[in-house]
């Protein structure tokens, strides 16, 4: 028995070493690229990687393909496996002709159709766990700034008042899919109220499991955002990969909120929250059309649906939502901050956050609200989704060949 | 060696831009000629922020022509064949207190391309703008820059240059209370191939007769000039950006 167990360590020590000493693992993590495993199975060469350099996915595996292109490659396919938080979420098969052909400057957009992409990665992840990963994602502690504004237009006595936020997040993730998002909130601007105080804005400890045929569950705990403490479970079911998903959402949550002083003021009653949602994405253009129905944040109980459009990493959306409180129409967007590389991911590392994001109500009340609680593997699928990844992955490839 | 070759290309790549720019965008908002919207789309994807000049005598809000005005906007074609505005229009001279209770009005416009232009078939686009109220989003009388309305435009070459008519019929079909379009409008857009990115243009909105001319440059910033009715001096700034 303890031989077997010295055999088994030995043999994953060596595989670690062999990975190490791969030219593709060790071009990858000085990159920056975390998770990191390159193995040859069947005369075929996989890759498997995290990414937390780049800010869009597509620009990383981009990186990715350019690497894969300077080297040896042997097989009909090279196989890429991309993780997020240590679990596995998309795969690609890149035919070696194409490979040969980035080299060669020959690349066409027939060519580039080639690659097949998946989100069913079950079979492979049982493959790639077999070998040890170089440059671990865990236990890193990223500290992001991020930036937020409230407004109110049509004030005749002042026609635009604003109050914006800076605020700071310290991310870290200590497992497969756990992670702990701490944030604080810095009133930079205000004329828009008289609360000019600072205070911790949210604290979560969240976890991911990504179940067997793309289903997710992120179950999560603390002070949410909206001064909501509790915890909230979150079940989401892709089907047919990324063209529709179905979602599954609770919480149970109170009315709590950590002061300047980071003394938790609260009201004893609980609040209860569920709601469900189906969302078709129309995959040539990375169109959702969501539709969810529940109760809300106000403890509210009706619809909310939108339709938003993707543009890789931005977002623009139309909603519209119904309660029994009211009814709101409007749109809003999610841009990117203009930092599309960060430092390479070490112990401590500081950058901007991920993104900005800013609603406007054309009409009614803000009703039909849900907490945020925290970043989690499910809310960062669409820039893994295939069609999307694909997509921009073409459209670089064939810039770098004109 | 290799410098002269990035730059040749550089070079070629920005002269084809140019042959593809067109200056399509109104004051209004929409992609357009002066005033009038055309059946023409952006690229998709694109993002358009921009601000007009519309003289005192021909702006009009809730039937007060005291003022100038001035539209600013955002246009996103969120697909190839639908584009999205949304606008404040700011009635200059005016102060936003309790005095006034003057405040910018705000509205949306939606186009749809139902056909796209080929050589024969000219592009065709429904739009509708400021129809809030119709929607009871809005009240009735809020109405100012109402407009529905079907165009035709489509693009012809003769000799070296491109002639660019549009046709289009604004109906009642929303009941507004206010229209910027109601009945038959039009204009013909005229540039030369080695200076597509400049237009000349002169149309019909329904109630005025304009003419301008536009510059595009670096395909992104917009420029364009006019007068309005034939008589008073009109303008725009936009700027484009095709989001990735």
């Amino acid at each position: 028995m303890v031989i077997k167990l010295r055999l088994a360590v030995f043999v994953v020590l060596v595989q670690a070493v062999l990975n190490a000493q791969n030219p593709i693992a060790k071009e990858l993590t000085a990159h920056g690229f975390e998770n990191v495993r390159v193995f040859t199975h069947e005369n075929e060469l996989y890759i498997g990687y995290e990414n937390n350099r780049y800010r869009f996915e597509g620009d990383a595996l981009f990186e990715v393909i350019k690497i894969l292109s300077t080297a040896k490659t042997s097989g009909q396919h090279s196989h890429v496996l991309l993780y997020n938080t240590g679990l596995p979420v998309v795969y690609f098969s890149i035919p070696n002709k194409l490979i040969a052909k980035i080299k060669s400057n020959a690349l066409s957009p027939s060519d580039v159709k080639q690659i097949y992409a998946s989100l069913k990665v079950d079979r492979l992840e049982r493959l790639y766990s077999e070998y040890e990963v170089d440059n671990s994602s865990f236990f890193k502690f990223d500290f992001q700034l991020g930036f937020h504004l409230d407004y109110q237009l049509g004030n005749f006595d002042n026609g635009v008042k604003e109050k914006l936020y800076a605020r700071p997040n310290l991310q870290t993730v200590f497992g497969h899919g756990t992670q702990l998002n701490l944030s604080h909130q810095l009133v930079v601007i205000n004329d828009y109220n008289n609360q000019n105080y600072s205070r911790p804005y949210m604290a979560v400890l969240s976890q991911d499991y990504k179940l067997p045929y793309n289903g997710f569950i992120n179950a999560a705990v603390g002070f949410f955002e909206f001064n909501r403490f509790g915890y909230n479970i979150r079940f989401n079911k892709l089907l047919s990969e990324e063209m529709m998903h179905v979602e599954f959402n609770y919480g149970m949550t109170r009315y709590s909120y950590l002061d300047q002083d980071i003394i938790p003021i609260y009201r004893a009653n609980q609040q209860a929250f569920y709601n469900a949602a189906i969302n078709y994405r129309w995959r040539k253009h990375d169109v959702d059309i969501r539709f969810n129905y529940g109760t809300f944040m106000q403890n509210d109980l009706g619809y909310h649906f939108s339709i938003s459009r993707q543009f890789e990493d931005k977002y623009v959306h139309l909603f519209y939502k119904k309660t029994n409180f009211g009814e709101v129409g409007g749109f809003g967007f999610v841009v990117t901050l203009p930092q599309k590389k960060y430092l390479k991911p070490t112990k401590v590392r500081a950058r901007l956050g991920d993104d900005f994001r800013l609603n406007y109500n054309y009409f009614g009340n803000s009703i039909a609200r849900s907490y945020n609680t925290g970043p989690s593997l499910f809310s960062d699928m669409p820039e893994y989704y295939p069609s999307v990844l694909k997509k921009a992955l073409s459209k670089r490839l064939l810039l770098l060949n004109q | 060696m290799l410098f002269f070759v990035h730059m040749k290309k550089c070079l070629i790549s920005s002269c084809l831009l140019f042959c593809f720019v067109g200056n399509a965008q109104s004051i209004g908002g929409t992609n357009g000629q002066f005033f009038i919207p055309t059946a023409e789309m952006h690229p998709d994807r694109t993002l358009v922020l921009g601000a007009g000049y519309i003289p005192t005598g021909y702006f009009q809000r809730y039937n007060r022509k005291v003022n100038p005005g001035m539209p600013t906007f955002v246009t996103v074609s969120l697909l190839p064949f639908v584009e999205v505005m949304f606008r404040y229009t700011h009635e200059l001279n005016m102060r936003v207190n309790p005095q006034t209770r003057y405040y910018p009005d705000r509205m949306f416009a939606g186009r749809i391309r139902l056909l796209k232009e080929s050589k024969y078939i000219p592009a065709l686009t429904i739009g509708a703008q400021d129809f809030t109220s119709f929607l009871g989003l809005s009240c009735d009388t809020c109405v100012n820059y109402g407009g529905t309305y079907a165009v035709f435009t489509k693009s012809f070459n003769y000799s070296s240059f491109i002639i660019k008519p549009t046709l289009g019929y604004a109906s009642d079909t929303f009941k507004l209370y206010r229209y910027d379009f109601l009945g038959a409008f039009g204009g013909v857009e005229l540039s030369h191939k080695r200076f597509a990115s400049s237009t000349v243009a002169l149309e019909y909105d329904t109630r005025n007769l304009h003419l301008s001319v536009g510059l595009t440059f670096f395909d992104r910033l917009v420029l364009k000039a006019g007068l309005w009715g034939l008589k008073k001096p009109a303008a725009m700034i936009a700027y484009k950006y095709q989001i990735w």
